[in-house]
């Protein structure tokens, strides 16, 4: 049977302004998000920024305090366990059981989801080749590395085809290589009609995603394509990490300080012209196009 | 795309044998937790049961309760409840790790109900509890520790019921605990002293008043008291009986009633 979105219309996330509270502390500040069916989202800022709490939300680990969440066009507060199906999370470990084999954390996970006993066996199989994970079937999963218990962590999320997947810090203490093996996966998956929401913190990841939305302190600061964001900064960036802010004589450029340093955005010729006499002072600096890093860093002096 | 729904209780079914099976896995493949498990029992029942000779006196609520039965006999019940207690730590640190590591977290996700772990655990360890039982039982009967097939059957599934309430009691002060330690602090001071006081080592009959009090109203008694009887190491014991099956069932009640409870802020 089917998991597919009720109807295209249908939003697999739909927040509008939620909040969530920890005691005093607002993690979440009537933020909204959309994540349609076939749409890979990242949701990308620093620690404390908000991303897992939001993760938690959509995760249905927690109930937000205020606004309302829609997942599949059916509200949270309201909805059966059986919601819960049509949706897969991955958190920063592994949830996996070191003394168990892959097969056997698979099995288990598929009991976990009610999964008809009869079609279990066939679709760990199934899995286990579209993971390129048959050969170590058997073997246990406290001898695996970091990147390949990552990989078996994926494939457990996968093991019933769900409708929305949610990764929490997903990629963390992976290589480079890995990293983006991984999210190599994730886009597969949204190009086969799963929504994907991803909380990172590496910006080089969130770019590979259809949309990106910033947090800063709980409140969404920037949302969009990473083109559309990163454009949004002109055709040149030039930043540096020394705390000497250069002069801003020129009304062609904007110069904004951050936490980490500044950063200096214009009209390019001008930019340029600007990187060369720094360079000529000595000044490290990069010139370059704007990351999304560049980005967030300009819209919430951070980064 | 593969189809994981199905009415609540089939996807409650199948979610609670697949994570008993965990479980039970887990215990296999640890043999150092079967040693300790089975292994120290054993032993102190081996040795303690010799030191105390062939003849002890049991003395039951009345004097005409009043037991003489070997020294094997008289500690079998209690060497079967320390068993279930090992067991029960063993599984409450599970838990503990189960939660540490994400496993848990990871479960909460899926439409299995938040009670299925617990009551897994609960299970696995009503197994294993029977399992070790009988091999105790077999151990003792080698012994020529006097037994019916009856009373080895009826004494193996008591250890089961009992170990239901143990389990159950143990994974519910686990869920109030935030680190192994702090579960280990608990039960020395919670599971030891019911153990002193069910009988495994001395009747209600000597004791005095108040301790006597305090044993009449300890599961881990009414536990103690049917295992003797089955094993005929003690009087019949029909309202322990009762009391024992009436414990356990509201503990299983408890652990799915309240499972979806968070854990209280600022829990050690």
């Amino acid at each position: 049977m089917s998991h597919l979105p009720d109807s295209a219309a249908v939003l697999a996330v739909k927040a509008s302004g939620i909040e969530q509270r920890y005691a005093s502390r607002l993690a979440l500040a009537g933020v909204d998000v959309e994540v349609a069916a076939g749409e890979m989202v990242a949701i990308v800022g620093p620690n404390g920024s908000g991303k897992s709490t939001l993760a938690r939300l959509v995760s249905m680990i927690e109930q937000p305090k205020a606004g309302t969440l829609d997942l599949f066009g059916v509200t949270v507060q309201t909805a059966s366990m059986s919601l819960r199906s049509r949706i897969a999370v991955v958190f920063q470990s592994p949830a996996l059981d070191p003394i168990l084999s892959v097969r056997e954390n698979l099995r288990v996970h598929a009991g976990l989801l009610g999964m008809e006993p009869g079609m279990v066996g066939k679709r760990i199989e199934h899995i286990a080749s579209e993971f390129a994970l048959v050969d170590r079937l058997d073997e246990r999963v406290g001898v695996l590395s970091g990147g390949f218990a990552r990989r078996v962590d994926l494939a457990r999320a996968m093991l019933a085809s769900p409708d929305l997947l949610v990764l929490d810090e997903a990629t963390a203490g992976l290589d480079d290589s890995s990293r983006h093996a991984v999210i190599g996966l994730l886009r597969e998956r949204a190009a086969g009609g799963a929504g994907v929401l991803l909380a990172t913190h590496h910006f080089d990841e969130a770019e590979l995603a259809d949309r990106v939305i910033m947090l800063s302190e709980g409140r969404v600061v920037g949302e969009g394509s990473a083109q559309a964001l990163t454009s949004s900064l002109g055709e040149l960036v030039l930043t540096g990490d020394s705390r000497q802010m250069p002069a801003d004589t020129d009304e062609s450029i904007v110069c904004r300080s951050t936490h980490q340093g500044w950063i200096v955005t214009g009209e390019t010729g001008r930019v340029r012209h600007l990187a060369g006499e720094l360079a000529t002072l000595g000044v490290s600096v990069r010139l370059g196009p704007p990351t999304l890093r560049d980005v967030y860093r300009w819209r919430v002096n951070d980064g | 795309m593969a189809d994981p729904s199905g009415p609540s209780w089939v996807i409650a079914r199948r979610a609670v044998w697949a994570l008993v099976e965990r479980e039970l896995i887990r215990l296999v493949r640890q043999p150092a937790r079967l040693v300790v498990t089975i292994g120290t029992p054993a032993l102190l029942w081996l040795v303690v049961g010799s030191g105390l000779g062939d003849r002890v006196l049991l003395s039951g609520e009345a004097v005409e309760d009043d037991l003489q039965i070997g020294g094997h006999a008289a500690l079998l019940p209690g060497a079967i409840l320390l068993m279930v207690i090992f067991g029960t730590v063993f599984a409450a640190i599970a838990q503990l790790q189960d939660r540490e590591n994400g496993l848990l977290q990871a479960e909460a996700v899926t439409p299995a109900p938040r009670w299925a772990s617990e009551i897994a655990k609960v299970i696995a360890g009503s197994v294993s509890a029977m399992v070790q039982a009988a091999a105790l039982l077999i151990l003792a009967a080698g012994m020529r520790v006097p037994m019916s097939f009856g009373g080895f059957v009826i004494g193996v599934m008591i250890a089961g019921i009992a170990a239901v309430f143990i389990v159950g009691l143990g994974l519910l002060v686990a869920r109030r605990t935030g680190s192994v330690a702090s579960f280990h602090s608990i039960a020395n001071i919670t599971l030891a002293p019911m153990w002193l006081l069910s009988g495994a080592l001395f009747p209600v009959g000597t004791a005095d008043a108040w301790l006597a009090f305090f044993m009449r109203i300890n599961p881990m008694h009414w536990a103690g008291n049917t295992l003797a009887w089955a094993l005929s190491a003690g009087p019949a014991a029909p309202i322990s009986l009762l009391l024992l099956l009436a414990s356990s069932a509201t503990i299983l009640t408890l652990l799915i009633r309240t499972s979806g409870r968070p854990r209280p802020q600022g829990t050690m």
